[in-house]
């Protein structure tokens, strides 16, 4: 017997236009069904993550909020979170409305539900940062740290305790761009350079951060930086690029970059310049 | 005997021990991924799995799946209807909207239906095990976190339930972990709570490393545990170790404890005949590069451990090594609780992932994922070893697919684990591979939840009609002992 779902909280995720089929009812066996259970029909997606982009025309089980008692051929838009999803997909209603005539510019066809979806987040991304700024990449170089981890190598060829930092699969192998800004957009940055650490690992708890390069530029989206102290002992030797000789001392004000939407190149249109023009508008 | 002839009849009586004529078992071979997210072309690598033994109907799996609404909790796999058919269910804290949760490893009570679980949160940068408990895990209910901490990897749960006595009915849960904080190298760590399923349960961080170690051991820290009270854990013992290169040698550790790891040093009932340090050696300085790889697969160091259920005295290990080029499996056995082993039962070429369950009448299975073929045409064989006697095998192709399609994505490409365990007379397992809908691909047989048009061989979307990019998926498989 499922058990009956909980209320979650959180923001929705998957926003679509849908018409009431059935009341009582799921389109899965493996969810529990009360009077908060309909069987809704997706007519047109308004916000929707990349897999569940292919459900217009679909029937799913929503469990509604619980402030409307819709009837059977009622449309509405439904905003919701994350269910089951096994031979169907059930979703979590956090809010439902009316369609009304207010509607009409998000219900725009004009919009892509994924590209919205995409937005949320960015403008999400855009409110959490630290500091957005534009600019270009000049070098990218090994962090002290990671430097002072090869230099104590020699250290380690037996059992010794040494205190060395230890490695896991997950490690980051950070590296740092040198950042030259153009301008800044959010925060405050007095200086020409700064400093962005980035993962350089394909792990899978790093792998879709921004591999930056020299000579990219772009927007940057950026978080305040708390670096490791660099071991003891460790010695500046290792550079990365030949344009390293460029980089700033680490006294340079340093910032990370974890997600892809941390960066924007600026051969992309919209996005964060979109954000970034409505914020001056 | 001339060496022609001696040739020909030693190759005449291994074919014998590895016949494929004994009576095939019973294959249950499913791809999890969901009919409703056909669409998903994710790495859904690194699968575990977890039988609930008070009901095999219900089966939980897990793997690097995100939520498919880029929620605040990760999902995990559930099947009610023994493994035929999955669900997804997003109540793993943590989610990274791109990979799901981090490491992560599920265990259930014997008994009481809880479900255990041992994770690196996917919302967190720093290593963050939490360990998670549920008691309803078809419930939209969040897990409960009982531990959470930093700089730890590779959390691996194991669950045994006191079956009599004055404890009969607690739960015993271990979490096999590579503490990183810990400062002395000893790295190699056990969380343990006696009594897992009251509330706020109390747990012990046991240090298992008795030797110097370059600064910190192996990650995978395996423990398994028999219900008599006998607790086992492998760990890989770092001796040395090259932060340029990733090269490092291994001592292949296997650790005991005969009452459950209770006492004031537990897991130390093993000691090493030639050094007299706790934790029996079964082999020395192996060679391991943890920037290795095979294929699109990376290396560095696989073990496995599993306990008889039936003898406790019965131990099976299995452990990766390089030679050469080669990174070569060894399974092994002791008959004396870890304290003599035996040569290699198996000794497999460019094999890894092990998997290893004993059931009720200590039949071993052996899984295990080798890359095979020449270098332009490269195959992931899974594949499952049955034995009741260490010398004559039942050999099952559970998948043969390409090695490099698709492409590669992150690390790890099918994962640092399959998984295989045993409830009752029957085995199950989960590995990773590649999705293709190609029938030769499956040489058991093989079902897909997910649209696929097998003449095409094709995987479709929600429509069944729009075609969709080959990817890595996880599949569980059953077998009948």
């Amino acid at each position: 017997m499922p058990a009956r779902k909980k209320a979650q909280t959180g923001k929705p995720t998957f926003v679509f236009k849908g018409t009431v089929k059935k009341l009582k009812s799921a389109t899965m066996k493996t969810v529990a069904v009360d009077s908060k259970t309909v069987v809704v029909s997706v007519d047109q997606l308004i916000e929707a993550p990349p897999d569940l982009a292919a459900y217009v025309g679909q029937e799913i089980t929503v469990q509604l909020s619980g402030a409307i008692k819709p009837k059977v051929g009622q449309q509405l838009i439904f905003h919701t979170v994350s269910g089951q999803y096994g031979e169907s997909i059930e979703v979590r209603s956090l809010s439902e409305e009316p369609v009304q005539a207010t509607h009409s510019a998000m219900l725009s066809a004009a919009v892509d539900p994924i590209e919205r979806h995409r937005d949320r987040e960015r403008r999400s991304h855009f409110d959490k940062a630290d500091l957005v700024v534009s600019g270009k990449v000049l070098a990218v170089t090994l962090p002290a740290d990671e430097q002072a981890k090869s230099a104590s190598k020699t250290a380690l060829a037996a059992a010794t305790t040494t205190r060395r930092k230890p490695v896991s699969e997950h490690d980051p192998k950070w590296r740092n761009a040198v950042v030259e800004v153009d301008e800044v957009h959010k925060g405050k940055h007095t200086k020409k350079q700064i400093i962005v650490r980035f993962p350089a690992s394909t792990d899978v708890m790093w792998y879709n951060a921004p591999k930056f390069q020299p000579g990219q530029s772009g927007h940057f989206l950026l978080q305040k930086s708390k670096p490791e102290e660099p071991a003891k002992g460790g010695k500046a030797t290792k550079k990365i690029t030949a344009a390293a000789a460029v980089a700033p001392a680490e006294t340079t004000d340093t910032y990370v970059a974890l997600d892809p939407l941390d960066f924007q190149p600026d051969s992309e249109p919209g996005g964060i310049k979109n954000i970034i023009e409505s914020e001056n508008s | 005997m001339p060496a022609k002839k001696r040739s020909k009849k030693a190759s005449k009586a291994s074919k014998k021990k590895t016949s494929k004529k004994a009576a095939t078992p019973k294959v249950l071979l499913v791809n999890i991924i969901p009919k409703s997210l056909s669409g998903e072309t994710h790495q859904d690598s690194e699968p575990t799995i977890a039988v609930n033994p008070a009901n095999l109907q219900q089966i939980v799996a897990t793997a690097f799946t995100p939520d498919p609404q880029h929620g605040e909790y990760a999902p995990i796999y559930m099947s009610q209807d023994g493994g035929n058919t999955w669900t997804l269910n997003s109540i793993v804290p943590g989610n990274n909207r791109r990979t799901g949760t981090g490491d992560i490893t599920v265990k259930f009570s014997k008994s009481s239906n809880v479900l255990y679980a041992g994770i690196l949160r996917g919302d967190s940068r720093g290593f963050r095990l939490n360990i998670l408990r549920t008691k309803n895990f078809m419930s939209s209910t969040p897990m409960e976190i009982l531990v959470d901490r930093k700089g730890v990897d590779q959390p691996y749960v194991q669950v045994a339930t006191v079956s009599r006595g004055p404890h009969k009915g607690k739960d015993r849960l271990y979490v096999g972990n590579n503490d990183l904080h810990v400062k002395s190298g000893a790295t190699a760590t056990i969380d343990r709570s006696l009594n897992a399923a009251v509330s706020n349960p109390r747990f012990k961080k046991i240090r298992v490393e008795s030797r110097d170690t370059p600064g910190q051991d192996g990650p995978p820290v395996r423990p398994s545990i028999h219900p008599d009270g006998t607790a086992y854990a492998i760990y890989q013992s770092w001796r040395t170790y090259d932060d340029d290169s990733g090269e490092g040698t291994a001592d292949i550790v296997v650790l005991r404890d005969d009452n459950w790891g209770s006492g004031s040093k537990p897991f130390s009932d093993l000691i090493d005949p030639l050094d007299g340090k706790t934790g029996v050696r079964v082999a020395q300085s192996t060679k391991f590069n943890f920037h290795g790889s095979l294929g699109l697969q990376r290396t560095g160091g696989d073990v496995a451990l599993v306990v008889d259920p039936t003898n406790s005295d019965v131990v099976y290990i299995a452990y990766n090594d390089d030679h050469g080029v080669d990174y070569v499996l060894h399974l092994l056995r002791s008959k004396d609780r870890g304290e003599t082993w035996s040569q290699d039962l198996r000794k497999i070429r460019n094999a890894l992932n092990p998997g290893l369950a004993i059931n009720n009448a200590g039949k071993l299975g052996f899984l295990y994922q080798a890359l095979r073929g020449p270098a332009a045409a490269q195959r992931w064989i899974t594949k499952l070893e049955l034995t009741r006697n260490g010398s004559s095998w039942t050999t099952l192709t559970l998948a043969t697919t390409p090695a490099e399609i698709p492409e590669f994505k992150f690390d790890p490409y099918l994962g640092d684990y399959a998984h295989l365990m045993a409830v009752g007379k029957d085995f199950y397992g989960i590995f990773s591979a590649s999705n293709t809908p190609r029938k030769k691909n499956f040489p058991c047989g093989v079902v897909y939840q997910r649209n696929a048009n097998w003449t095409t061989e094709t995987l479709l979307n929600v429509n069944n009609t729009s075609p969709v990019k080959v990817s890595i998926d996880p599949f569980f498989v059953k077998v009948a002992g």
